[in-house]
């Protein structure tokens, strides 16, 4: 493995690693202000634990996603250092907002978790609430700095050097906020279908009404989520058309640039002699996303010099996974949602409560997904059009070790986080048990 | 100097200060776990843990507003240090994984003893590990990085931070912050003979931070190097352009208006028993607000 792609992998592992941590930092703590709320206005003592259950599970997450973040912050230099020598001041904006606002969410987290019987019961409910909003405010400032990379902006590039640097230009960029509302949506998704599987599971296995609760309130946050989902999906694509023609070619293995542009679902690119193998193609449908036109012309990969190529069957997978899961989602948040409009029924099925199970890493899945599709879709920039990635690789030796290293530490950090989290849920049930003895909680 | 320059120097400084005073206590926390003794040591190791539990991450994020102000206003000191000091980095990012981790876990996992043992030997080991390689890291870094004699691996990335003086900060390092720890544990302690133990534990490691001080002006003197004059000669070299300073300075400011309030409020929440006992020595519960 040479150094370039043990970087590269390193990179993704350490982003992918942290995803999963960051989306459950923005999501959950508005499940936990719900079942929060319920409690102070209903007493209801299954809102009290589970609000609780739920805390100590993020307070779990987000110390790793916060370690996993101050690694990336040491990791853009370690790597790239060619890249932050001159993105840094340019796109420093939004890591600066971003910066604030974590320092905001950790302030806020402390005064949550800490403080149940130190300060006024709705202030300590607000305080839960500041933990999601700059959660989500820290995600779309850190999409932003993305976003630039794909759609640079605010500079002039003076034969390798910026110059006349507008920094909130920069952070503005074309990509930045539908990318951000994208993984925003995404995370609610994610994290809503896992916890509501989650809570499916034991809800079959125990029959605690604890879980039950648990499992409508993130399946209502979730299935809102993947009902919105497909009109910023349809956004962002008609903008990165716009903007990255060789990113949507690759996402769609389109190789001949064409009016009337098929949409190709599924099928093997073969790159070699530019051709997509047994695939299912809707005649003008490529164009009609990507342009609103069913006659548009939409630029295919043979008009992009062949230097310039994203991968483009990783490219083409990865999309083609994130969009088949979210197709799934939404249908199972349509029947969802419409059943609990008419009493719920279909959450006493056995196969329904199943099909929840299944989806508990399938958001997660798109995710990430969604992110290669992003990233290795740019490839071979790191800013688009401008600086190719090798350009900005570090001159250090020995990558690859460093690489080994860090997936040995992801691999334990994970299984450690997976056996602390079925203690946790060991840990409720305890409580659960002895307050149906008679004890006390 | 401009202004703009002038204000982030000094946002940088209040940063990497306060990563010491409070992020420093945090890991000198965890070196004092290593010489608890075995008189009382649950008892110390749980007040350890409930001192510091509600401004943990708060603590460490002072951190993160260090390196960002580094990358986006010195872009250049940014890029070489991190090229060239990246062992002791990789040292500093591995510990903090694994005192983070292990601090938060110990504090949740209260099922049984015996992983609360292991996350207490992690936890206080790389405290330990990791104070020592910020010291390493901060040595190097004051001595230049660019000074390199060759350019074999050793030259580039082993000479600039293995050596005497840099070694001198590392231990330096790690006896300042465990006087930091004992100092504020003594003020934590609520009953008498724990108080004690905090209280001989800071002496100690004034007497250790006294003597690593001497040791390093020793090094200092001995070795080749000298420190730029002025102290802040190489971040006016390295500066990003104005535009980016200006923005930069104008975020540093609207930020801090957000997150000093809130830092203050969470540490009258959480610590306003702490001063307060030396008035009323009988004040015990929760804090009605």
């Amino acid at each position: 493995m040479d150094d370039l792609l043990a970087a590269r992998w390193q990179m993704a592992l350490s982003l992918g690693f942290h995803i999963i941590f960051a989306s459950i930092g923005m999501a959950m703590p508005f499940f936990m202000a719900t079942s929060h709320a319920l409690y102070l206005r209903k007493k209801n003592h299954d809102d009290y634990l589970l609000t609780k259950a739920w805390s100590k599970g993020v307070a779990i997450f987000f110390a790793v996603g916060a370690v996993s973040g101050t690694l990336l912050s040491f990791e853009l230099g370690l790597l790239w250092p060619g890249f932050m020598k001159h993105a840094g001041p340019i796109i420093g904006m939004p890591f600066s907002w971003e910066g604030a606002a974590f320092f905001l969410e950790a302030i806020a987290l402390g005064i949550f978790l800490y403080g149940w019987d130190r300060i006024r019961p709705w202030l300590h409910w607000t305080s839960g609430l500041v933990v999601g909003f700059s959660g989500l405010a820290s995600a779309a400032f850190v999409i932003c700095a993305n976003g630039w990379m794909n759609t640079p902006a605010g500079f002039d590039w003076n034969g390798g050097n910026p110059i006349n640097i507008d920094p909130y230009a920069a952070m503005f960029n074309d990509a930045a906020f539908l990318q951000g509302l994208h993984m925003i949506v995404a995370a609610f998704q994610a994290v809503g279908f896992s916890v509501a599987g989650l809570h499916a599971y034991l809800w079959m296995r125990t029959k605690q009404p604890i879980h039950f609760r648990g499992m409508k309130i993130a399946f209502v946050f979730g299935a809102i989520a993947s009902i919105v989902q497909p009109v910023v999906g349809d956004f962002i694509a008609k903008n990165v058309a716009q903007t990255q023609p060789a990113k949507l070619a690759a996402m769609e293995s389109h190789f001949e640039t064409t009016s009337r542009a098929p949409l190709i679902i599924g099928g093997i690119p073969d790159v070699e002699n530019r051709i997509t193998r047994y695939a299912i193609e809707l005649p003008g449908f490529l164009s009609f996303l990507a342009f609103g036109d069913f006659d548009a012309k939409v630029t295919g990969l043979n008009d992009i010099p062949r230097d310039q190529w994203p991968p483009v069957t990783i490219t083409h997978f990865a999309f083609q996974i994130m969009v088949g899961i979210g197709t799934l989602l939404l249908v199972i948040s349509i029947a969802g949602l419409g059943s609990l409009w008419r009493g719920g029924r279909l959450f006493s099925k056995t196969l329904f409560l199943k099909l929840l199970i299944v989806t508990i890493p399938l958001g997660f899945i798109a995710i990430e997904a969604g992110w290669v599709v992003t990233e290795v879709g740019r490839q071979p920039w790191i800013i688009y059009g401008l600086m190719r990635t090798e350009e900005a690789l570090t001159p250090r030796p020995g990558i690859v070790y460093t690489f080994v290293l860090y997936t040995a530490m992801y691999t334990v950090l994970s299984i450690i986080v997976a056996i602390l989290l079925r203690r946790q849920v060991q840990l409720l049930h305890a409580t659960l048990d002895s307050r149906s003895k008679g004890g006390v909680s | 100097m401009s202004w703009e320059l002038g204000l982030i120097l000094f946002f940088l400084m209040t940063a990497l200060l306060f990563y010491i005073l409070f992020g420093g206590a945090d890991f000198g926390a965890g070196i004092l776990e290593l010489f608890l003794g075995r008189e009382r040591r649950m008892e110390q190791q749980k007040l350890i843990s409930h001192a510091m539990a509600p401004v943990w991450e708060a603590n460490h994020v002072w951190l993160i507003l260090a390196l960002v102000i580094c990358f986006v206003a010195f872009p250049t000191i940014y890029t070489e240090l991190s090229t060239y000091l990246h062992l002791p980095l990789l040292a500093i990012i591995m510990g903090i994984v694994a005192r983070g981790c292990a601090f938060t876990f110990r504090y949740y996992d209260t099922l049984t003893t015996a992983y609360q043992r292991v996350y207490s030997i992690f936890f206080s080991s790389s405290s330990l590990w990791t104070s020592f390689f910020l010291g390493v890291f901060a040595g190097a870094a004051v001595q230049g990085v660019r000074s390199t004699q060759g350019d074999t691996f050793y030259a580039l990335y082993v000479a600039p931070w293995f050596n005497f003086f840099s070694l001198c900060t590392g231990l330096l390092f790690c006896s300042l912050f465990a006087l930091l720890a004992a100092v504020y544990l003594v003020r934590e302690s609520r009953n008498k003979s724990l108080n004690v133990l905090f209280v001989g534990k800071a002496k100690r490691a004034g007497f250790v931070f006294i003597g690593s001080g001497l040791l390093l002006l020793v090094a200092y003197m001995t070795s080749p190097f000298s420190l730029p004059q002025p102290w802040y000669e190489r971040f006016l070299e390295s500066a990003a352009p104005a535009s980016t300073l200006r923005s930069l300075a104008g975020a540093l400011v609207v930020g801090a208006a957000i997150i000093f309030p809130s830092l203050a409020y969470l540490l009258i929440v959480f610590k306003r028993e702490t001063f307060e006992r030396k008035k009323s020595a009988e004040t015990k519960g929760s804090l009605p607000l």
